[in-house]
């Protein structure tokens, strides 16, 4: 969400501040890129002074990884409501990466924070990516209790598959304007992670069921 | 940079300044050789602290080169950093070219380019961190050159549809996917600065990599012949 477009008003003081400034660096990391940036061009982009900043964050890496982790939150948020209902191991992933892909389409600003320019601000953002996407490989490498696995898989398996899904979009985030629709992205992705463990005839199907309504 | 401070970068004793005085070298033997310390000098900076942090002040200093000298050779750091990585991509593009050529069949010519890239990345940890890590988050133009480095590879890996039986067919730019998934998980063991395991990636790497061209069985044999090797 841009500066633009935020609703402050149900925030306190403190956390209105703290929605602008995250906006205010949002908006600039998409504009110039967080290596560019200076606590003066936040507090300009704001409207808000630099004692208030001061008050807030230590730094601008503090702001960066407030608004990282405010928009991890809502990620991790999205996809715990998206698979309540999924009951079995594809059922979950399905649900995992469609919610995931959908929030991510939503605002190409915050998607280039969180895929791209955390990557460059420093080791605590791409500490708080690393621990985000571990549970995703956690997801993934419950596969391994599939009836169909093969004893050969490990760890490193799901690792590659989660790799792959996040470079996928992660390549797709360097370039300007929107994502490839879900429908020509998040199938291949469910393909390619199920195959190791389910199969071709398996993973072939996921090529076929229908997106998720939520 | 040159074929030799590719294959290993060079540290900062091996880059002293040419001699001074009379010493018959051109004045294009001069600057290819500033050029090539450079290159070797930046490599060895951002390996230590980063591109971000990297300065041209170091990477002049480390070079024996004075920073109008730099500026002859480059616009900026990012211009010399281009240059670095695109020696380096162009060197291992050679590599793996020569070491697939030698096989026939492409199933064993994927296993080959593996092997070469892994071992020659595995030699070098400061070129393994230029190559994969620091061009993602130096800057918006390094990371574009870095996507189009991969996604060029991309082509090699398309063959294997060929390999593809009973009508089956795989989802468009699988290949995308599964060369985000190789980065993935060589990037993973550099950035653990575990570069030299590498090597010990192979199996892995061929299996899930050929797994949806051959079949996890098939897939699996040539993982396990590529470790007994």
């Amino acid at each position: 969400m841009g500066l633009q477009e935020l609703d402050l008003s149900v925030l306190d003081a403190r956390g209105r501040a703290c929605a602008t400034f995250r906006a205010a660096l949002t908006d600039l990391c998409f504009d110039r890129g967080f290596a560019a940036l200076t606590v003066e061009d936040v507090c300009l982009r704001a409207g808000l002074g630099r004692a208030v900043f001061r008050s807030l964050y230590a730094d601008l890496g503090e702001c960066f990884l407030d608004t990282c982790a405010s928009e991890l939150h809502r990620y991790g948020r999205a996809v715990r409501e998206a698979r309540a209902d999924a009951t079995d191991w594809r059922g979950r992933l399905r649900a995992t990466a469609y919610s995931l892909y959908r929030c991510l389409e939503e605002d190409e600003r915050l998607r280039r924070l969180t895929v791209v320019e955390a990557r460059a601000a420093g080791e605590a953002p791409a500490l708080l990516i690393d621990a985000a996407i571990e549970p995703l490989y956690d997801l993934i490498d419950e596969g391994r209790a599939e009836p169909s696995a093969p004893s050969t898989l490990t760890r490193a398996t799901a690792e590659f598959l989660g790799g792959a899904a996040f470079n996928e979009v992660y390549m797709a985030s360097l370039r300007r304007g929107p994502l490839p629709p879900e429908r020509e992205v998040v199938p291949k992705i469910l393909y390619l992670t199920v195959l190791p463990y389910v199969g071709e005839a398996g993973a072939a199907e996921e090529l076929a069921i229908p997106a998720p309504s939520n | 940079m040159a074929k030799r401070d590719v294959e290993r970068s060079a540290s900062p004793e091996e880059l002293g300044p040419l001699p001074g005085g009379h010493h018959g070298l051109s004045r294009q033997q001069i600057l290819d050789s500033q050029r090539e310390r450079l290159l070797a000098a930046i490599a060895h900076e951002v390996a230590l602290h980063g591109y971000r942090a990297t300065t041209i002040t170091g990477i002049v200093k480390t070079a024996s080169v004075s920073s109008r000298d730099f500026y002859e050779h480059f616009e900026g750091k990012e211009e010399c950093f281009l240059a670095a990585f695109d020696a380096v991509r162009d060197h291992l593009e050679e590599l793996v070219a020569a070491a697939a050529a030698e096989e026939a069949a492409w199933p064993d010519q994927v296993v080959a380019a593996f092997k070469t890239a892994l071992e020659f990345l595995a030699t070098d940890p400061d070129l393994a961190r230029l190559c994969l890590v620091e061009p993602v988050s130096a800057t918006p133009k390094t990371a574009i050159r870095f996507r189009e480095a991969v996604l060029a590879c991309a082509p090699e890996l398309e063959r294997g549809r060929a390999e593809l039986t009973d009508g089956s067919s795989l989802p468009p730019s699988t290949e995308d996917s599964l060369l985000g998934g190789v980065i993935s998980l060589i990037t993973r063991a550099v950035l653990a600065e575990e570069t030299e395991k590498l090597p010990a990636l192979l199996p892995d790497l061929v299996d899930f990599t050929l797994t949806p061209y051959l079949g996890s069985k098939r897939a699996a044999s040539l993982a396990a012949k590529s470790f007994s090797d």
